[in-house]
């Protein structure tokens, strides 16, 4: 009965907090590798209270170069939405950016090169492929092949479709997605963002908004500090703050995702707390149940000699070694279970062993502890009970 | 032989149940010496139990002094009433109280755990089960034993630190006649050998043996008698 309340704790805990775990785990791990110290500042359709709105005052390429000279930038890029191809349900961004967005993005490229910043006057477009444009959609395509892609651009409420001939120059290797952000760069076609200028046939750069600005600090320490420059030198530009872009840096994904899963614990560790007041409720009622039909045992042990710290040590060694055998019992079982359901439940699988590990090294000791303090007092109450009375305790 | 051991002085044990004290024993004076084999006698509720459990520490008086060798028990802390119990006496019960879980050997072994005697022997458990007749019954449980057999188990537990003070409360009490003999046969030899052996007990033959009985009628002394 202990055993069974110690391995039911051992296994709700696991379960309960093991996948909170390895979500925010995995959200922090993604928002990491997704960049190196980044700095987004996005342009064009900004978001206000319920709907988006055009900003007066466009963020373009000659922005670039203001920023280009803030101290402490580690690389710069520019980021153009062209359009996006459609394979079957699954859909590819084509962006225009330069080779920066290799060093922002920690893009690692699994063969070939990176976009060439140097524009081509030929029709061929120069591109770098997502990990599942080139694995899964244009399965078997490889360095220096040419495909034929129809490139779905959107006007308005309506599309236009442009037929593009890109050359293949770089294999990306595969990235992970950043929860919640639509943009899945394993289904990116990245060119030199003058390539698809010159694919539009706009020769004013200035006239055109950039989607996007990444911007990459020298390190994550920095980062708040080149914000601060960077909306400086946009404020003495003529830009409005949330108005004619909005700015987000890595730090601030960190802090909002960590925010919310620090308040979602706060509601599990009540929970938890429950699921332990249970567990050790149980406990106390088993072990005072245990102590009192032994209560002519432990009488026995005090007429040959045993101290009441004897008794206490006894009851206590006890209740661990139980506790003991139910956590390892829990934890295997938690583990299997916890695999099982991963089988049967994406977000499960975010949660790997070293996150399992991690959550049963928060939960076994409260239980240890719960299990000490819980056994303790019917510990206490047999060794107080005269010998002579637990000798006859029938 | 004519050593103090034990001695009782103006000793009361009540019991409060619920509203009522009961008086389980009444000014009870008593000099118990070394090698004496004492049988306490009297009727069921005369407090021959509760004499024994005071003599042998596991209860308090409610009023009077109990000197084992001159020190006053009474006035002891639970660890040194524990040493005194696990050191100076040993205890048998009518219900033998093995520890069902542990073998013969590990019971018998058991209360050297509690003693800070020097220089024990884990070769006396055999000799002592030897002593008893049931070397060849070292690791069986006590639930493979019978009861005469277990009672002596519980006889080599009680010797196994090599106590003054043997108390026996109705040791043959669950016993048939055969297996009574031999309990009493193992009695005789212990107090041969200088053990002071004090029992509550219904035995005539146990009682025959004693070189004093005392009678116990409603917690009080009622008569002694010394051979």
């Amino acid at each position: 009965m202990v055993i069974l309340a110690f391995i039911l704790a051992v296994i709700l805990g696991s379960i309960i907090l093991g996948p909170v775990y390895g979500i925010q785990n995995y959200y922090v791990k993604t928002i990491n590798e997704a960049g190196f110290n980044v700095i987004a500042i996005f342009s064009g359709n900004i978001a206000s209270s319920n709907s988006y709105t055009l900003p007066t005052n466009f963020i373009n390429i000659s922005t670039m170069k203001y920023l280009e000279n803030i101290g402490g930038v580690y690389a710069i890029s520019p980021v153009f939405l062209a359009g996006y191809f459609s394979f079957g349900n699954s859909s590819a961004y084509f962006v225009g950016s330069n080779s920066q967005l290799k060093l922002i993005g920690s893009l690692e490229l699994y063969k070939g090169s990176f976009i060439k910043d140097n524009s081509t006057n030929s029709n061929l477009i120069n591109v770098d492929l997502g990990y599942n444009v080139w694995n899964k959609f244009l399965k078997g395509v490889d360095i220096n092949q040419t495909v034929s892609l129809s490139l779905i651009v959107q006007f308005g409420f309506s599309y236009k479709y442009l037929n593009v001939k890109l050359k293949v120059i770089g294999l990306l290797s595969e990235r992970p997605k950043i929860p919640s952000i639509n943009l899945d760069p394993n289904n990116v076609v990245i060119a030199n963002i003058f390539d698809i200028f010159y694919l539009f046939n706009i020769t004013n750069y200035n006239s055109i908004p950039l989607d996007a600005i990444f911007v990459s600090a020298s390190d994550f320490n920095s980062i708040d500090n080149l914000e601060n420059k960077i909306v400086q030198v946009l404020s003495d530009l003529g830009y409005k703050k949330n108005v004619d872009y909005m700015i987000v840096s890595q730090k601030d994904a960190i802090y909002y995702v960590n925010n919310i899963f620090n308040q979602f614990y706060r509601f599990l560790n009540i929970i938890w707390a429950a699921i332990l007041a249970i567990s050790s409720l149980s406990i106390l009622i088993v072990m005072f149940i245990t102590v009192r039909e032994r209560y002519r045992e432990i009488g026995t042990l005090r007429a040959i000699g045993a101290r009441k710290i004897d008794v206490v040590t006894m009851i206590l060694l006890e209740g661990l070694v139980l506790c003991i055998i139910g956590i390892i019992l829990g934890m295997f079982l938690g583990y299997i279970i916890i695999n099982l359901l991963k089988m049967y439940y994406t977000f499960m699988q975010t949660v790997d062993n070293s996150t399992i590990i991690y959550t049963f090294s928060i939960i076994v000791p409260e239980i240890i502890a719960s299990a000490i303090i819980f056994s303790l007092y019917p510990a206490y109450i047999a060794s107080k009970v005269p010998p002579s009375v637990a000798l006859r305790y029938e | 032989m004519n050593e103090v051991i034990i001695q009782l002085e103006n000793v009361y044990k009540a019991y409060k149940i619920g509203n009522d004290t009961i008086l389980a024993l009444k000014n009870i004076n008593l000099l118990i010496k070394k090698a004496e084999f004492i049988s306490i006698v009297g009727p069921s509720g005369s407090g021959k139990t509760t004499l024994l459990n005071l003599i042998g520490a596991l209860d308090k008086p409610t009023k009077g002094k109990i000197l084992f060798n001159g020190i006053d028990l009474t006035q002891q802390n639970d660890k040194e009433i524990s040493k005194y119990r696990a050191e100076n006496v040993g205890f048998i019960f009518q219900t033998f109280n093995l520890i069902p879980s542990l073998n013969v050997w590990e019971n018998v072994k058991l209360p050297t755990y509690f003693s800070s005697k020097k220089g024990f022997k884990e070769d006396k458990i055999m000799e002592l089960l030897e002593l008893v007749g049931l070397k060849e019954r070292a690791f069986h449980k006590p639930l493979q034993l019978s009861g005469g057999e277990q009672q002596r188990v519980a006889i080599a537990r009680a010797l196994v630190n090599d106590p003054q003070i043997l108390i026996a409360d109705e040791p043959t009490g669950n016993l048939d006649s055969k297996n009574a003999e031999i309990i009493l046969d193992i009695f005789k030899n212990l107090n041969l050998s200088g053990k002071t052996i004090i029992l509550a007990t219904h035995n005539l033959k146990l009682v025959e043996y004693s070189n004093r009985i005392i009678h116990l009628y409603d917690g009080v002394i009622k008569d002694e008698f010394v051979r």
